[in-house]
């Protein structure tokens, strides 16, 4: 559904990602593990089109939806890595970003409507509000009340929820887990399955490899720019070279 | 009253004649004239109950530290100050802020002030008396300063004639100001803030009258404040004699700010759409009511309010800083100039007779060139958005500020179509229907009321659209824009689209605006489009709470209008005006009346959930809802493992 070939972005003369391929099947949850400065967020902005590749290509499946952008050509791959950020939203995909980076003066309710910024079915966008409410029933009780004022646990939900009130086709996760007691971290991964089981495809990128690799189907390991270990997620956890470099077993 | 709060009472005391002393020196006394020691006493009222309700605003603080263990002593407090439970809050509330010591505390501060400028003026006066010229010292004591300082007639200061008994009716006013300050900090003035409580304070409390008794009073004002402006404006009625003129001004800027506050402490629904209906009338009628000079002020300080809505969009909603806002103006103003006055300039007016149009009619009337003139400004912001798209912050700010230097440069240098520093001359004026209402209202409204009507009808306009527009998704998408761009793109928004959106509308505001003030000055000139205009914009902005409506209409008022009430004092209004600004970010660093969402400054969610129960303190009723709901959060928080 998504697949990366040989992506390479740098930050001015810095080469982050030094020619990174990866695919993301419809339905799975893949992950991205690997230390700190890896590439691993570098990767996720990179899809998004937040950052853009000097060179390889990013391409996304055309979905059966019809919210085809008119110059991402006719190709039965739409090419992503040369739209804007906003062009790549349309298309379906979808980033909770790094340290959750919720809107903090607007309210959870708008937080929310920003998320659906590039819908305009109604019908639709207020299902998906029911849906995200559901998953995460604090944030009912704080629709009114500003992003800036919810603890970390409640950001990081809103930021997932906003995420999917774009009705993603695929979801890219950035460090859930991030800065949350032990009992909010199983709660966000319990949340992440369910989500996939929804029919939502995710990429994850995670610190917390051994969480990461329990819920995920396939995951890729990274190393300073390069994807040094592939396969699936139950491989990865049983490996002794994973094991040692990042479960610190 | 224990000693520390005696001291802390003489402190505020203290600060407020350094305050008054500034004002003094610069001859405000002198300037308002007669009313000058009530309106000083008045303000020093203001001051004390301002740093009353600061203290009582931090209950919590106190109640949770040194109170806590005097207060568990004694039976019937074990609820404790921090309890959940709506009814200890209540409680805590009423034992926090009613009773004596806030009236005390106002007392003793009132008598410090009172009887330090009480000395300060009986030590002038003597050396005037005597022959002493304090003149070549401090430039603004002059013997009419200092008589309406005492409140006695020049001569007296003069003979060195003026009873103690005045001295001591100063210190008794001043006194009485800290009691009033006191007093309303203590019962009424509170609940007035307190709008969120005062359902629930008139339910539980026998005292509730009083309350909203205070509530009403306060919302009557600007009605009182109308109806005596008009008075005043009946043939032989003066006000205390002097400086009429002036005092009817004042009192009309101070009207139109209450009738805001009065507008926001209105309950919601009936109440308010009554108060709104009121104020409408009020504020439309007073360009019928007000004279030459006062419209012509009012008419000023509303375009100003339309500048400042326009700025606030690009400002305050889309974060971008603009310093050049002027340039838009100038395009307004010099667009409607081109359309509507006779050229002077050789070139085009033989180009437009080589056309066959006469060069000395306008071209187009002022309904006409409205829509000519926002379109130019809208596409002037357009051309200035372009290059800065990739700019943030600093930069942006620099860009913007030599664009506007730009424009200024341009009409002052462009001699064939600008006709240079010399202006353009004779611009006509707005009419309806081929004639001018002030011909045919028979001297009711004063050319510059008309003026002054057409700006309040237009900055109601821009109001609406710019609240309309703050509600709407574009309105989210500059404000998500503001917060972090990256992650709005990610999330869908233009941002190539929105920026430009944000220029190219506020630019168009600033042209609206900028061809009234051509009509307004019939002769423009490229000084009148200085950098200061955009500051000037800005500040009021600042000033009055970036991101909300009714802030910027009060920045206006204080920046635009009053200025014009203290003309005398000119040379130091710019420092004054500097002080206000550096009390205004300490007292009230989001302005004076700021937009709900400025209101949550921290992103932190531990100290913006702490803030959160100050925070509700002092909402008011349009935001009672979300303010019960951060209270809740905070609660429900607190409960948390």
């Amino acid at each position: 559904m998504l697949t990366l070939e040989s992506v390479h972005t740098y930050y001015g003369h810095i080469h982050a990602l030094k020619g990174i391929s990866l695919t993301v099947n419809e339905g799975e949850i893949v992950t991205l593990i690997g230390s700190n400065g890896a590439g691993k967020t570098t990767t996720l902005n990179t899809i998004s089109g937040v950052l853009s590749a000097r060179a390889g290509a990013i391409y996304l499946q055309e979905g059966d939806h019809s919210r085809r952008s008119p110059s991402a050509g006719g190709e039965h791959d739409l090419r992503l890595d040369r739209l804007p950020a906003h062009e790549v939203a349309r298309l379906g995909v979808s980033q909770s970003p790094e340290g959750r980076k919720i809107f903090a003066r607007l309210s959870v309710r708008e937080n929310l409507a920003m998320g659906a910024f590039a819908r305009t079915d109604r019908d639709g966008i207020s299902g998906d509000l029911d849906r995200v409410l559901e998953l995460f029933p604090r944030l009912q009780e704080r629709l009114s009340q500003p992003g800036g004022t919810l603890s970390g646990g409640e950001q990081q939900m809103l930021a997932i929820g906003r995420a999917l009130m774009s009705s993603p086709r695929i979801l890219l996760l950035d460090e859930p887990s991030m800065g949350l007691a032990p009992i909010l971290v199983q709660q966000i991964f319990q949340i992440i399955r369910e989500i996939n089981a929804q029919g939502t495809t995710i990429l994850l990128v995670e610190q917390n490899a051994q969480a990461a690799l329990q819920v995920a189907n396939r995951g890729y390991v990274l190393e300073t720019g390069n994807i040094v270990l592939s396969g699936a997620a139950r491989d990865l956890l049983a490996d002794p070279q994973v094991a040692e470099a990042y479960l610190g077993i | 009253m224990p000693l520390e709060t005696a001291t802390g009472a003489v402190r505020t005391g203290l600060i407020a004649f350094a305050f008054l002393s500034y004002l003094i020196l610069i001859g405000i006394p002198g300037r308002i004239g007669g009313p000058a020691l009530p309106v000083l006493a008045l303000i020093a009222a203001l001051f004390f109950w301002l740093k009353l309700r600061r203290e009582s605003n931090e209950p919590s603080r106190e109640a949770t530290g040194q109170r806590q263990d005097s207060f568990d002593d004694k039976p019937g407090w074990e609820i404790g100050p921090r309890a959940a439970s709506k009814g200890s809050r209540l409680r805590d509330l009423l034992h926090t802020h009613s009773g004596t010591a806030p009236i005390l505390y106002g007392l003793l501060a009132g008598l410090t002030t009172g009887l330090l400028i009480a000395i300060v003026s009986g030590i002038f006066a003597a050396a005037m008396g005597n022959g002493i010229a304090i003149q070549p010292v401090l430039d603004k004591i002059v013997p009419l300063n200092v008589a309406a300082l005492i409140g006695v007639s020049p001569g007296q200061i003069a003979q060195s004639d003026v009873s103690f008994i005045r001295f001591i009716f100063q210190v008794l006013l001043f006194a009485g100001a800290g009691v009033l300050a006191g007093l309303t900090a203590a019962g009424g003035g509170y609940g007035l803030k307190q709008a969120a409580f005062l359902d629930r304070l008139t339910t539980h409390l026998s005292g509730a009258t009083l309350t909203s008794a205070g509530r009403f009073a306060g919302m009557a004002l600007p009605f009182v404040l109308l109806a005596y402006i008009a008075w005043l404006g009946l043939p032989g009625v003066t006000a205390f004699g002097t400086n009429e003129g002036t005092v009817r001004l004042l009192l009309t800027l101070i009207a139109t700010g209450s009738g805001l506050f009065t507008l926001r402490l209105s309950r919601p629904g009936r109440e308010q759409m009554a108060v709104a209906v009121l104020l409408g009338l009020g504020v439309f009628s007073m360009p019928f009511i007000l004279d030459q000079f006062q419209n012509s002020v009012m008419g000023l300080v509303f375009i100003f309010v339309m500048m400042g809505l326009g700025l606030n969009i690009v400002v305050g909603y889309a974060g971008l800083l603009d310093l050049g806002y002027v340039a838009f103006f100038a395009i307004g103003a010099y667009t409607y100039a081109f359309l509507s006055a006779p050229f002077s300039s050789p070139y085009i007016s033989g180009l437009l007779i080589l056309l066959g149009i006469s060069p000395e009619s306008p071209l187009l009337g002022y309904w006409m060139a409205l829509p000519v003139a926002m379109l130019t400004a809208a596409v002037g912001g357009i051309l200035l958005g372009i290059p800065v798209l990739r700019l943030r912050g600093d930069y942006l700010a620099i860009v913007t500020l030599g664009f506007g230097e730009i424009i200024r440069l341009f009409m002052l240098n462009l001699g064939e179509l600008t006709n240079g520093p010399r202006g353009i001359l004779e611009i006509s004026q707005p009419a309806l229907f081929g004639h001018t209402p002030v011909d045919v209202t028979f001297g009711l409204l004063s050319s510059q009321g008309w003026i002054f009507l057409l700006a309040l009808v237009s900055s109601a306009l821009v109001a609406f659209v710019a609240t309309r527009l703050n509600e709407s998704r574009l309105g989210r998408a500059w404000f998500a824009m503001q917060e972090d761009e990256d992650v709005a793109e990610a999330t869908g928004v233009h941002l190539v689209r929105t920026k430009l959106l944000a220029f190219a509308i506020g630019a168009t505001f600033a042209g609206m605006a900028g061809q009234l003030y051509a009509a307004r000055q019939i002769n423009i000139f490229p000084e009148n489009f200085s950098l200061f205009v955009s500051i000037d914009a800005l500040a009021l902005i600042i000033v009055g709470g970036i991101g909300s409506p009714a802030g910027i209409v009060l920045g206006a008022l204080a920046l635009k209008g009053l200025p014009e009430v203290l003309r005398g004092v000119d040379e130091y209004r710019i420092v004054t005006f500097a002080a206000l600004l550096v009390i205004m970010m300490i007292v009230r660093p989001d302005g004076i009346l700021p937009s709900a969402r400025r209101r949550i400054q921290s992103p932190d969610p531990e100290e913006a959930g702490a803030a959160g129960e100050p925070e509700l303190r002092e909402e008011d009723p349009g935001l009672r809802e979300n303010g019960e709901a951060l209270a809740k959060g905070a609660g429900v928080r607190e409960e948390d493992p």
